[in-house]
């Protein structure tokens, strides 16, 4: 038993964490990254790829580090703690996750090297209003037409979707659900770009008669789903954590310096008693995190579910007590207090919110 | 990193599981399942330890010297997973897992020969006598008063929620000495006997009809200088020492997880509507929540055996678990009472509940211990120092408040 990370996990969480600092040392580096096209800095998303974090998730057979559960949870949740823009967790984890377990060698050629040298973007489009937060749930339809498929539907929540290049698309066809490559730039994909909570920007996305070949189906796509959606749940999982302790750590330092009525707020008991409700929670989230890491293959996607509702409903508790601690100040854009709070909302939403991870985690007991 | 336990610690779990299956008599299992509280009825405790202490596992948590096993905290923790997961009943707590250790490190040679034998052996049984009427939560406002009286000492004062006082041939004490210095450092730590003219015991019994607790007057009592712990003044580090002791390597979330086990496959089993609890989903998410939390904290007792293992002290931060488990319990026992239903009002009078004596349960037997379990851990979050000065201590101590 050790809890300590090991020398590679040592340098993977550096990296992670060295590129926050440089890239997005405060809230207004954060911002202009926010304000470039597509959410997010392209120079920042080169540096994750020269430093090697975009091809940490993916195996080391089709070109990448081949990381783990445990690497991926510490990177993630020094990008939590240092709030930062890009969308590694739905480029690097989902979109590269798909492509890697689920794409044959033509596919990953054509965009999982590029993905991995930052060069080309590729988001999931999966999720359906219908659907809410069932998975298996999908209404856009596949159609076999000659040599052609068509691909009829609308999805919503597609993350990154201001920038990607490519789409991997659930959809229905005579077999059952399959994901395809589809090009952003592919007749029939009207996409509609607005602003999600964190400030990245997000898509929903229709699609008319969208044309593409069969040779774009993922062959294992549809089967690897389930496994990347548990990377993905620990990932963000992670990401909770970090952004949980970059709320403590900030209430915690208000509290020692802020005066009212002639004293530090840390000296009222009632303040003392949140701040130690947050340092427990913290604990107990890291302690969920690390279960969910560590856990042996084939307990690895409920221990994420488990992990993703248990940090998903006790981070939002801490990110509530910190704007309450911070008061007025804590209401405003002005803290990284706001800018955690919101990136939360958006993490709790990843594969379905924290309920649907409940009873995915009860469901495989 | 990794959550492996070592080939080693496996096989001495294995060791443990099969001197359970071999040596832990059914009626002991009925015992454990059917003691609400964590001290069992005096003859159940002291059987359970015979048994243990005739394999050299009585003194689990004491060091070889002084007659313990010497296990390492992994080890402590193995076997006291096994001991949940089994059913076991508690043994003694207090001479065995409180005052034992404590007379093993800060004794004189005399004191370590005197006490830890008939500890181990059953002997002699002991309670602690640290609350008094007037300090609760704050301990430290302690007013039982010993003086000096040649080769002894003269004790006058209230101690209260005694626990097994009434049982006990010794109680470890904490007294003030010096009433002019600051309240912490006036503590002495005293170890006296309880079969004496100047004692006497008040019974108190629990809100579920439960008798553990005692208010004990110490009237003109007598104690050896000889039967103190480390030198006046010392008392209240010594007390300190204790807790973090008790609290560092502790291992809680096994029981709780057990319980959660139990109450699960109690809702398989309850009838509700058409179905039955467990496919409930208002309950089923509440019973989810809760095991997540246990799991957690599993892991967080985990994360401090590891620390402790790799030589760091058991520290302040160990309130931490404390705190959680605590109100775990009492989330867990509020779940045992919603998932019986009706079955949950029932509150039998007799004692013990196992056994000849116990009444046929209504429901069930889950359903028996509900009310009793609930009401009897209320006190988690009061007794070895409430949440609220846990909270205090780490705040203090940890945040830096």
């Amino acid at each position: 038993m050790n809890f300590e990370p090991t020398e590679t996990q040592a340098l993977f969480k550096a990296a992670a964490e060295r590129h926050v600092a440089d890239c997005v040392p405060d809230l207004v580096a954060r911002r202009a990254a926010r304000a470039e096209t597509g959410g997010f800095s392209r120079a920042n998303w080169r540096r994750l790829a020269d430093s090697g974090l975009l091809a940490l998730p993916v195996s080391e057979a089709h070109g990448g580090l081949g990381g783990g559960a445990a690497e991926l949870a510490l990177v993630q949740e020094a990008f939590g703690h240092g709030l930062a823009p890009e969308p590694w967790l739905d480029v690097a984890v989902i979109a590269a996750g798909l492509l890697d377990r689920g794409g044959d060698d033509n596919q990953r050629a054509a965009w999982l090297a590029p993905l991995i040298a930052g060069e080309t973007l590729v988001s999931l489009a999966h999720a359906e209003r219908a659907a809410r937060f069932d998975p298996g749930h999908v209404d856009t339809r596949a159609t076999v037409q000659g040599d052609r498929v068509l691909l009829d539907g609308a999805k919503i929540a597609v993350m990154a979707g201001a920038a990607a290049d490519a789409l991997i698309v659930s959809a229905r066809g005579e077999a059952g659900i399959d994901l395809w490559l589809v090009p952003t730039t592919a007749p029939g994909v009207s996409p509609r770009v607005f602003a999600l909570a964190d400030g990245s920007l997000g898509a929903e996305i229709a699609l008319h008669s969208v044309a593409i070949s069969a040779a774009d189906r993922l062959p294992g796509g549809w089967a690897a789903l389930p496994a990347v959606a548990a990377r993905a749940r620990l990932a963000a999982a992670a990401e909770m954590l970090g952004l949980a302790v970059l709320l403590f750590e900030t209430s915690l330092a208000y509290a020692k310096t802020r005066q009212q009525f002639g004293q530090p707020l840390g000296r009222f008991q009632v303040i003392q008693h949140w701040l130690t409700d947050a340092y427990a929670q913290v604990e107990q989230m890291r302690s969920q995190v690390l279960r969910a890491a560590l856990a042996p293959e084939p307990a690895a996607a409920r221990a994420a579910a488990g992990a993703f509702a248990y940090c998903a409903e006790t981070a939002l508790k801490i990110g509530q007590m910190a704007v309450q601690l911070h008061g007025g100040m804590g209401v405003t854009d002005e803290l990284v207090v706001g800018h955690a709070l919101k990136r939360l909302y958006v993490l709790g939403l990843t594969f379905g919110n924290a309920t649907a991870a409940l009873d995915a985690w009860r469901a495989a007991a | 990193m990794d959550m492996d336990f070592t080939p080693a610690d496996l096989a001495f779990r294995d060791e443990v599981r099969a001197f359970l299956a071999a040596e832990l008599p059914r009626h002991l299992r009925e015992a454990g399942v059917g003691t609400p509280s964590p001290f069992a009825e005096v003859d159940i405790a002291l059987e359970w330890q015979r048994i243990l202490n005739s394999r050299g596992w009585a003194a689990y948590n004491w060091p070889v010297d002084a007659g313990g096993t010497g296990w390492t905290p992994v080890q402590r923790y193995i076997f006291e997973k096994e001991c949940a997961l089994a059913d076991a009943p508690p043994v003694p707590i207090h001479g065995l897992k409180l005052i034992g250790p404590i007379i093993a490190h800060f004794g004189t040679a005399a004191q370590r020969e005197r006490f830890l034998p008939p500890i181990i052996e059953g002997t002699e049984l002991w309670c602690q006598g640290y609350s008094e009427p007037g300090a609760g939560s704050d301990l430290a406002s302690l007013t039982t008063r010993a003086v000096r009286d040649g080769d002894r000492y003269i004790i006058n004062g209230s101690k209260i929620w005694t626990s097994m006082a009434q049982v006990a041939d010794w109680m470890f004490c904490l007294v003030r000495t010096d009433p002019t210095v600051k309240p912490q450092a006036g503590i002495t730590f005293l170890l006296v006997p309880m079969k004496q003219p100047g004692i006497t015991i008040r019974p108190i019994i629990g809100m579920a009809g439960d008798y553990e607790l005692n208010q004990v007057f110490l009237d003109d009592a007598v104690c050896d200088v000889d039967c103190r712990l480390g030198e006046e003044g010392q008392g209240w580090a010594i007390a300190k020492f204790l807790l973090e002791n008790e609290r560092g390597g502790s291992c809680t979330a096994p029981r709780l997880m057990a319980d959660l086990d139990r109450l699960a496959a109690d809702a398989a089993a309850l009838p509700c509507g058409a179905g039955t609890l467990a496919q409930d989903s208002e309950f089923g998410r509440k019973l989810a929540r809760l095991q997540l939390e246990a799991e957690a904290l599993e892991t967080t007792e985990l994360r401090i055996l590891a620390e402790l293992a790799a030589g760091k002290p058991p520290g302040p931060q160990t309130s931490l678990v404390k705190l959680v488990s605590a109100t775990l319990r009492q989330h867990i026992d509020e779940l045992v009472i919603v998932a019986h239903g009706h079955d949950a009002m029932q509150l039998p009078a007799e004692r013990p509940l196992y056994g000849n004596a116990c009444p046929e349960p209504v429901g069930s037997k889950s359903a028996q211990m509900a009310m009793v379990s609930y009401l009897n851990n209320r006190a988690y979050t009061i007794f070895g120092g409430s949440n609220e000065v846990q909270k205090n201590i780490i705040a203090r101590t940890v945040l830096g408040l």
